[in-house]
């Protein structure tokens, strides 16, 4: 699951938040494996999105550099390249460089109905969605799977 | 959802027989070496015990509760109260708990019934137990909760065979003048009825010659009427989805947080289905003990199983427990239950 993290600099200079932009840019590039994208240097406000995991870490690095710090997470869907890397490491028959959003996870080899309970667990712990048996079922792609969370 | 809060009411020991007869999940025949290891890695479950066919879930309550009875020092004539947990009962007709009296040399003032629930069943028998010893007249009972599951699955059904196992239990539960408060939950979904499920072999579909052929219903799944089916994506649904839900309406109605259980002995379904209930209601692993691997789904007994096997068997002492179980019905129930010194026996091998 990801969020938005939104902080607030204005108590710094116009040079100290460009600094601390790339600061945080930096620090995000190096410790934040599931980094996506920044949309920075708005008048009082920049913007980061990344894996919860590694919140405190940003924090500290704000702290560091004296900033006021305001946050707003809000659940972010995470993306079709996360849920196929967490299915290819969960189920047997699925290799992250040979699936693609139209692979029928069904069709895997070996595929049985444990795998289905694997899944719907997954979903459940790794993405916060319960889905039904017949929803499932119904699946005939990733992408389709993913329409679901 | 039902909600009581009972006071007054104490476990005082538990005690649990299984079979001697072992069966590795490695060697079950109707599957490729790749699903056994599928099947082990997900559901947990390496071994089982196995009742051969002359020895009952009454035979194993029956000698949990002897020795119980023996290691309490309890007197049989105070026993007014036998509550026996079972979809694996000696008769259609009479209750298996009535038996179990006569057998154990219970006064005839005990008063017996059966409750033919499955793996919600524990639970249900102690909500059981506790409303009637709560009051002060009965003072002492025996919840006697086990099932040969093994008796009602195909061995060609990879979908039930190589999950369950046999076992029986006793628990005694004793009136206490303390203010010992029990917090349940308890509920109820027949809409889910055919998802566990026997069939045939009684008045909805009594038995003929055409209940025992055998069917194929998917590769690796074959079973006759009489035989247990078992949906388990949607057992899997069910269980994950109601089971957080009902603990956070407990807790809300006895105004606790699962921060303060010390321990959470959920019924044995499965590794995946277990973990994934327990990572959705944020408990750590530490709090969760198990007794799938070596024992698989035991139904009513697994919860007291859970506890007999647990390498300290003190650490249930003076503790606030959470118990949970759920399944067939389908139905569930969960209690809340603050301990004083329980008397935990070693596991009986009969």
């Amino acid at each position: 699951m990801s969020v938005r993290v939104i902080f607030k600099a204005n108590n710094q200079s116009k040079e100290n938040k460009k600094m601390l932009a790339l600061k945080i840019v930096s620090r995000a590039h190096s410790s934040l494996l599931t980094f996506n994208s920044t949309s920075t240097n708005k008048k009082h406000l920049d913007k980061l999105l990344f894996n919860k995991v590694y919140l405190s870490s940003f924090f500290g690095c704000l702290q560091q550099n004296g900033a006021q710090t305001s946050l707003i997470r809000q659940k972010m869907k995470p993306s079709i390249a996360h849920l196929m890397r967490v299915l290819s490491e969960n189920i047997e028959g699925l290799e992250l460089d040979k699936i693609t959003p139209e692979t029928n996870i069904k069709e895997a080899e070996g595929w049985n109905s444990m795998n289905a309970l694997v899944v719907m667990a997954l979903l459940e712990t790794e993405f916060n969605v319960s889905v039904k048996v017949e929803q499932l079922r119904n699946c005939n792609s990733i992408q389709e799977l993913y329409q679901l969370i | 959802m039902a909600y009581l809060s009972i006071k007054n009411t104490t476990v005082k020991g538990i005690a649990v027989a299984v079979p001697q007869h072992e069966e590795s999940n490695e060697d079950y025949p109707f599957v490729s070496e790749k699903e056994k290891e599928l099947f082990i890695k997900t559901t947990g479950i390496k071994k089982r015990r196995k009742a051969h066919s002359q020895l009952l879930a009454s035979d194993l309550c029956y000698e949990a509760a002897e020795k119980i009875i023996e290691k309490l020092q309890w007197k049989k004539e105070e026993i007014e109260l036998l509550v026996y947990v079972s979809q694996s009962r000696d008769y259609i007709i009479p209750s298996t708990s009535i038996l179990l009296q006569e057998r154990l040399k219970l006064p005839k003032t005990c008063l017996c019934f059966d409750v033919p629930l499955g793996c919600s069943g524990y639970v249900y028998g102690l909500s059981i137990m506790a409303a009637f010893i709560s009051h002060g007249q009965i003072k002492k009972g025996l919840l006697l909760a086990g099932d040969t599951s093994s008796f009602s699955v195909n061995p060609k059904d990879k979908s039930t065979y190589p999950l369950f196992g046999d076992a029986g239990s006793a628990t005694a539960v004793e009136w206490c003048a303390e203010d010992m408060e029990m917090f349940f939950e308890l509920g109820s979904d027949g809409a889910g009825a055919e998802n566990i499920i026997i069939p045939g072999g009684h008045c909805k579909e009594p038995i003929t010659s055409e209940s025992l052929t055998t069917q194929r219903i998917a590769p690796g799944i074959e079973r006759n009427r009489v035989n247990l089916a078992l949906n388990g994506e949607e057992v899997f649904y069910f269980s994950v989805t109601q089971v957080p839900l009902s603990i956070k309406n407990l807790m809300s109605y006895c105004n606790q947080t699962v921060d303060e259980i010390d321990y959470w002995i959920m019924h044995q379904a499965n590794k995946i289905m277990n973990e994934t209930i327990r990572i959705k209601t944020k408990v750590p692993k530490e709090k969760v003990p198990y007794s799938l691997e070596n024992f698989g789904n035991t139904s009513s007994a697994s919860i007291p199983l859970t506890m007999v096997i647990h390498q300290n068997k003190e650490v249930f002492n003076n503790k606030k427990l959470l118990l949970s179980g759920f399944g067939v019905g389908l139905s569930w129930a969960n209690l809340i239950l603050k301990t004083k010194e329980i008397e935990i026996l070693n596991l009986i091998e009969v």
